[in-house]
């Protein structure tokens, strides 16, 4: 018998039926809860992503806030990145918040070998 | 919801057409025919959960998981009962049922890279070139595994 006849042959012997592909309703569920999600969190970083800008301005404007001397106080606490935002945005104020902290804010006279305290004792 | 639509429809399709050679591939590696259709259908619904990353050929990668699952149970019931020697997962038109048995036999004694050649070839109805992409494997190489697995099985035959 030669290959094309033995091809011919064997090609009369067919696999036994099998049942169905039973497809369980939990695969299109469980698709379907993944989409769901996937589509939440995407929704949740966009509007965080929206929202970021907003917030950065905020952030920076309490920033400022927090170096701008306060009526009456002479009390700020001095961010090197605030005050170079607030140079930059209003120059005058800022050096009204400087000349502000050199009436309160002198040197300290505590270090043994401070400058002031060897002039104080001259 | 469309794509998942679209994937069952596919696997289906993909079932109808291979699932019974897929089934008795499983059985000539050695698993009974009610185990061979649960590997079977367990593979192809694996398929289907994870159908975004479906592999280029299919049908390539049927054969591949219905191979290593068949050895997998096999590995996990060495203790158990052997096959029942009776059992046929071939039909033959004349109804023969004796020259099935001696196919199925024929069919168990191959190497498994025989086997897995004729399978495709004859009951999956590729072509060598086809196998060959599928498979990974030189065209030569595919052809002589295909050209042996006829000559065994020619004397296989020949001796009953």
């Amino acid at each position: 018998m030669d290959d094309e006849n033995l091809e011919r042959y064997l090609a009369e012997f067919q696999p036994r039926p099998v049942r169905a592909l039973e497809i369980p309703p939990s695969i299109g569920r469980v698709q379907l809860w993944w989409i769901a999600a996937a589509a939440t969190i995407s929704l949740g970083v966009g509007v965080l992503w929206s929202l970021l800008p907003e917030m950065r301005r905020a952030k920076d404007a309490a920033g400022v806030a927090q170096v701008r001397p306060a009526p009456g106080s002479g009390q700020s606490s001095l961010n090197v990145i605030a005050l170079t935002r607030l140079a930059l945005e209003d120059e005058e104020q800022f050096e009204v918040l400087l000349m502000e902290r050199s009436r309160t804010a002198l040197p300290s006279f505590e270090g043994e070998n401070s400058m002031l305290r060897i002039l104080a004792k001259e | 919801m469309e794509t998942i639509k679209l994937a069952a429809d596919e696997v289906k399709t993909l079932y109808e057409r291979h699932g019974s050679a897929l089934v008795a591939y499983a059985c000539s590696c050695g698993v009974d025919f009610a185990s061979a259709e649960d590997v079977v259908q367990q593979i192809f619904l694996k398929m289907l959960r994870s159908w975004q990353s479906k592999p280029q050929v299919p049908l390539a990668y049927l054969y591949r998981a219905t191979r290593n699952a068949c050895l997998n149970l096999r590995r996990d019931r060495m203790r158990e009962t052997n096959l029942p020697e009776e059992e046929t997962w071939f039909l033959h038109g004349g109804g023969g049922q004796e020259q099935v048995l001696t196919l199925q036999q024929a069919l168990r004694d191959l190497p498994e890279e025989q086997r897995e050649a004729v399978f495709l070839r004859l009951w999956s109805g590729m072509t060598l070139l086809e196998i060959a992409d599928a498979t990974e494997t030189p065209l030569n190489t595919v052809a002589s595994r295909y050209r042996y697995a006829l000559e065994k099985l020619r004397e296989w035959l020949r001796r009953q």
